[in-house]
């Protein structure tokens, strides 16, 4: 019954190809015409388009006719391809049996390409490596193939060349996936359904994409969510071809979605199994985990009267991204926001982006930090995941910080740079092999707040854009860790505050002041802007009084114009934030994220 | 001398009222156009100067001015570049009926408005008592500074010494009534070179004189000039300092700062130019001219052909005009008040728009209070010394009042 199904999902390194290839494998088995293709039809958020990410996995089933004369329905699940988003790709894959792992025939094997081939194996996928791009003039696929047998351990002519951009090699993808991806296997009975997505529509509520492992599900079933152990019922079941579809029911194997009058989405978290309540499994399927965000940062409204529009939109985009956390908190400075956690530092610009554009919000957000677990005096551990939070000094027995384990993948000329920036970066070398003469890959470990903070622009600028990277927390580990204050006018802003190594504090407490002096334009009184540790000021500037703003002249052809002028320089104004007596722009918060460039 | 002259003082603006109105009449010819002005101007040539008579005359029948004209101003450009046969015409159009009727009703100083014109000092002095003829009452004269190192950065076509002969032969012919224009800021100025061009202007014997801040405006060269080398010129800071000295060294001679960029002699304050800061109406005349009747701003069109064609054509010259919101009615008069000394005066607001401004402005007023920018009493609110160098910020805090019953 399932011999016909395959599932699989495609991952690579960024800009390797893979939505090219997607919309290569809709075109060919006619699931969608080219002329109605968009270009990379799978990734429908502006947003996604124009960084050319993948945020979310859209799954489409195509038919294929294969060359044994049977017809397949082939699941494509899409991942996500950034590093911040490594728990919404194992999702997808434990829904596949099967994965093709791009590679760009002239980049090689990169950072990413290693991270998700561990992945895929330890979901216990088939892999059938695509060696992409083979039009280029740069292309050396033997070259490829002969790293991707050394590294990765798969035989030569397991790896298919191809060109997704010219259509070489499709047809022997596809024939591989029939071939060499196993059918779905599943018993009949006890409903076993993975969510690895969900979207959220505003008329239907929330649309689960799902894969059925056992049994099936039909309209009007009753269901309940494992692990969100809430009962309900199914209003609709389908497929998506690429649009969705309805049809009467899914069952082992099928990959499609369901209906289920389900309002939100804490409701039925991602990851969770759905099962039938009138026979329901023993066992939910291995795979879920609740998300726990690394890196967080406030968020707060700009007018305070936004406050209810900015819970507002969170919710709503909570609705579509499982891994996005947030609570209520307020500043001394900023008033209320939230404490939102994110994946990572892509996945807190994307948020914020979306905020402001999708939601029309104006935001002041903090810079990043991440989690320390703070052991007090009294031998009691705490998290901490703002700075401001952290206790007096004198209460604190030791502070750890998370750590991650870091691959950096470089031409070898790039070796001491690489070095440098890891080591200015608190980071120790654990490894350093070649993967081929001219490649090398590091292993590093440093503490996630070295490298959420401009870590990766750094090592793209260091390597001229050819290094690449990965990272996985291993840990958390003691350090010492110093909170370094900012006062303003002679009051701490416990929203410009950050956890810094010992060692750093001070420099960086000069150059946060001298950038601040920058940033903060001129008030009516002078400013004095202090960075301290404990109660040691280490940094003294001050943004002098403004002296003069007027108008010289307004005769009667000025006064309608100098009336606009006010009115803009006072919405400019509104966008800055009040602290104490003073007006700060959005870059005062950010201002620590720009330091290291200088 | 100063107390002979103040005996002859017109007062102007004692014999001017709310319910009175203003004319203003653009005049946008030049010889030669300076870098930092983004008026619209037009390099002169006699058949455009005949061209744009015509159109204005045109104008000015389709909507002649009110019985209640009380102030008349030719600006520009240059209007003293004007032939005097073209003033004549124009002052004759403009005070034809009714207009001559109005000036009748000022008893005290029968026949006469204050006139003033715009004139260029390098304007060689025989056509001043033509003007005189033309009962131009007022003379303002574009010096900018006494300093020809200055005058050179600012493109100007003119000497200081040509700038006092011009002032000395305005005197000569009769004129009692004569403000110059200076400006702090510009390239290459020193706090030095300016004092000697406000000191200049006293001794001289001015009996107004307007002290502008030079504004860097889009799109002309020296918008160009600031954005490649702001260095060349003189600092926030360095102009808020000259502007406190000319307050000091002309408050000290007996002038009254009486609006954020002028001064004048008791009694010879600028009626025309009070009219704007009392939002009163003002029928206006030319290209780019801006008026304002009865609630709307308007502005005529800015490009000299779509002007004189559309007048031609018989069409509303107009570009753009608005109608002020009663609240925006009410925050604009702020904003303009606030740049005279008497600023808002509470008595004056209650009475012009039915509103308690105490109410109104409170938060503005608060907000300005504590950073020192105000000076309040029970009867009005003013800029302070410091508010006088900050307006802008006092400004925008008053354009939206709270009127909220």
């Amino acid at each position: 019954m399932t011999a016909h199904v395959r599932n699989f999902c495609i991952i690579a390194h960024i800009d390797h190809g893979k939505t090219t290839l997607s919309d290569r494998l809709l075109e060919v088995t006619n699931t969608m015409a080219r002329r109605d293709m968009e270009d990379q039809v799978l990734d429908s958020m502006d947003l996604e388009r124009e960084r050319g990410i993948t945020i979310k996995a859209h799954p489409v089933t195509l038919e294929y006719a294969a060359d044994d004369g049977r017809t397949y329905e082939l699941n494509l699940i899409d991942t996500p391809g950034h590093v911040d988003f490594s728990y919404e790709v194992s999702r997808s894959l434990s829904a596949c049996e099967g994965a093709l792992l791009v590679i760009d025939a002239s980049q090689g094997i990169e950072a990413q390409t290693l991270a998700n081939y561990y992945l895929a194996s330890e979901a216990k996928l088939a892999i059938i490596p695509v060696i992409n791009k083979i039009d280029l003039p740069s292309a050396d696929p033997d070259g490829v193939i002969r790293d991707v047998e050394d590294t990765l351990l798969i035989e030569a002519d397991h790896c298919i060349k191809a060109s997704a951009k010219e259509g070489i090699g499709i047809r022997e993808i596809l024939e591989a996936i029939v071939k060499r991806v196993p059918a779905p296997t599943g018993s009949a009975d006890h409903l076993r359904a993975l969510v690895f997505d969900s979207h959220y529509d505003a008329y239907r509520g929330v649309i689960c994409y799902i894969r059925v492992f056992d049994g099936s599900l039909r309209a009007r079933m009753r269901i309940q969510s494992m692990a969100g152990d809430r009962i309900f019922e199914v209003l609709e079941v389908g497929t998506f071809r690429p649009d969705m579809r309805p049809n009467d029911g899914l069952s082992i194997g099928d990959v499609g979605y369901v209906i289920a009058n389900v309002k939100s989405l804490s409701e039925i978290a991602v990851g969770d199994t759905l099962t039938d309540v009138d026979s329901s499994a023993h066992m939910p399927l291995p795979g879920y985990r609740k998300v726990t965000p690394m890196v967080y940062c406030g968020l707060y409204a700009n007018e305070g009267s936004e406050y209810g529009d900015l819970r507002e939109a969170l919710e709503k985009l909570k609705l579509n991204d499982a891994s996005l956390s947030y609570e209520p908190e307020s500043s001394i400075a900023l008033g209320f926001g939230f404490r939102c956690g994110f994946l990572g530092l892509l996945h807190m610009e994307i948020v914020q982006e979306r905020l402001e554009r999708e939601y029309g919000l104006s935001l002041i957000a903090t810079s990043p930090s991440v989690v320390y677990h703070v052991n007090t005096t009294d031998g009691e551990q705490i998290s901490i995941d703002n700075p401001a939070r952290l206790p007096s000094p004198q209460t604190i027995a030791s502070v750890e910080e998370p750590y991650v384990r870091c691959s950096i993948i470089s031409p070898a000329e790039y070796i001491g740079a690489i070095m440098d920036l890891c080591q200015s970066h608190r980071g120790a070398m654990i490894s350093m092999d070649y993967i081929s003469p001219l490649r090398v890959i590091f292993t590093y470990e440093i503490p996630l707040a070295e490298v959420i903070i401009d870590f990766f622009d750094q090592l793209k600028s260091r390597t001229k854009g050819y290094a690449s990277m990965d990272y996985e927390v291993i840990g958390f580990r003691p350090g010492e860790l110093v909170k370094l204050e900012i006062l303003l006018n002679g009051e701490p802003v416990d929203a410009l505050s950050f956890i810094i190594h010992r060692e750093k504090a001070a420099h960086w407490g000069r150059m946060l002041a001298e950038r601040l002096s920058e940033v903060i334009p001129r008030q009516m009184f002078d400013v004095p802007i202090q960075a301290a540790i404990g109660n040691k000021v280490v940094a003294r500037e001050t943004v002098k009084a403004m002296r003069k703003n007027v108008l010289a002249k307004c005769y009667g052809g000025d006064i309608s114009r100098k009336r606009k002028l006010l009115e803009k320089q006072k919405e400019g104004k509104k966008r800055m934030k009040q602290v104490g007596n003073v007006e700060l722009p959005q870059e005062a918060f950010m201002a620590v994220l720009k330091l290291s460039h200088e | 001398m100063t107390t002979a002259r103040a005996l002859k003082a017109p007062q102007w603006p004692q014999r001017t009222s709310d319910a009175g109105i203003g004319c203003y009449v653009h005049l946008p010819f030049c010889h030669r156009i300076c870098p930092y002005c983004d008026f619209s101007v037009v390099v002169y040539d006699e058949r455009r100067s005949v061209r744009y008579l015509s159109a204005l005359l045109h104008e000015i029948g389709r909507m002649p001015a009110p019985a209640t004209l009380q102030t008349l101003y030719f600006g520009g450009g240059t209007p003293s570049l004007l032939p005097v046969s073209h003033i004549d015409r124009l002052a004759a159009a403009l005070r034809s009926r009714p207009a001559e009727e109005a000036e009748r009703s000022f008893r005290d100083h029968p026949g006469a408005i204050e006139f003033t014109m715009e004139a260029n000092p390098a304007r060689d002095a025989s056509d001043l008592s033509a003007w005189l003829q033309a009962r131009v009452n007022r003379l303002s004269i574009g010096v900018q500074s006494f300093d020809d190192r200055e005058l050179h950065a600012l493109g100007r076509d003119h000497t200081a010494e040509q700038a006092l002969k011009f002032y000395e032969a305005a005197r000569a012919v009769g004129f009692d009534n004569i403000s110059l224009d200076l400006i702090a800021g510009s390239p290459g100025q020193t706090i030095e070179s300016f004092k000697r061009s406000v000191t200049t202007a006293v001794a001289c014997g001015a009996d107004h004189v307007s002290v502008y801040g030079l504004a860097i405006e889009d799109n002309t060269p020296y918008a160009a000039w600031h954005g490649r080398d702001p260095r060349a010129f003189p600092d926030d800071d360095a102009v808020a300092a000259a502007l406190e000295i000319a307050d000091d060294i002309l408050t000290d001679a007996g002038f009254i700062h009486y609006e954020l960029s002028n001064f004048a002699r008791p009694g010879f304050e600028c009626a025309h130019n009070i009219g704007y800061w009392r939002q009163r109406d003002c029928i206006a005349y030319g290209l780019s001219a801006s008026g304002y009747r009865a609630g709307l701003r308007y502005r005529n069109l800015r490009s000299f052909d779509a002007y004189c064609n559309a007048v031609e054509r018989e069409q509303e010259p107009r570009e753009e005009e608005e109608r002020l919101g009663f609240a925006a009615r009410v925050g604009e008069a702020a904003m303009l008040a606030l740049r005279l000394r008497e600023g808002i005066e509470y008595a004056d607001f209650r009475r012009r728009f039915a509103i308690d401004p105490e109410r109104a402005f409170a938060r503005a007023v608060k907000k300005c209070l504590a950073a020192d920018l105000l000076e309040v009493d029970g009867e009005s609110v003013r800029l302070s010394k410091r508010g006088r160098l900050l307006a802008n910020s006092v400004c925008a805090e008053f354009l939206a009042p709270d009127l909220s019953s």
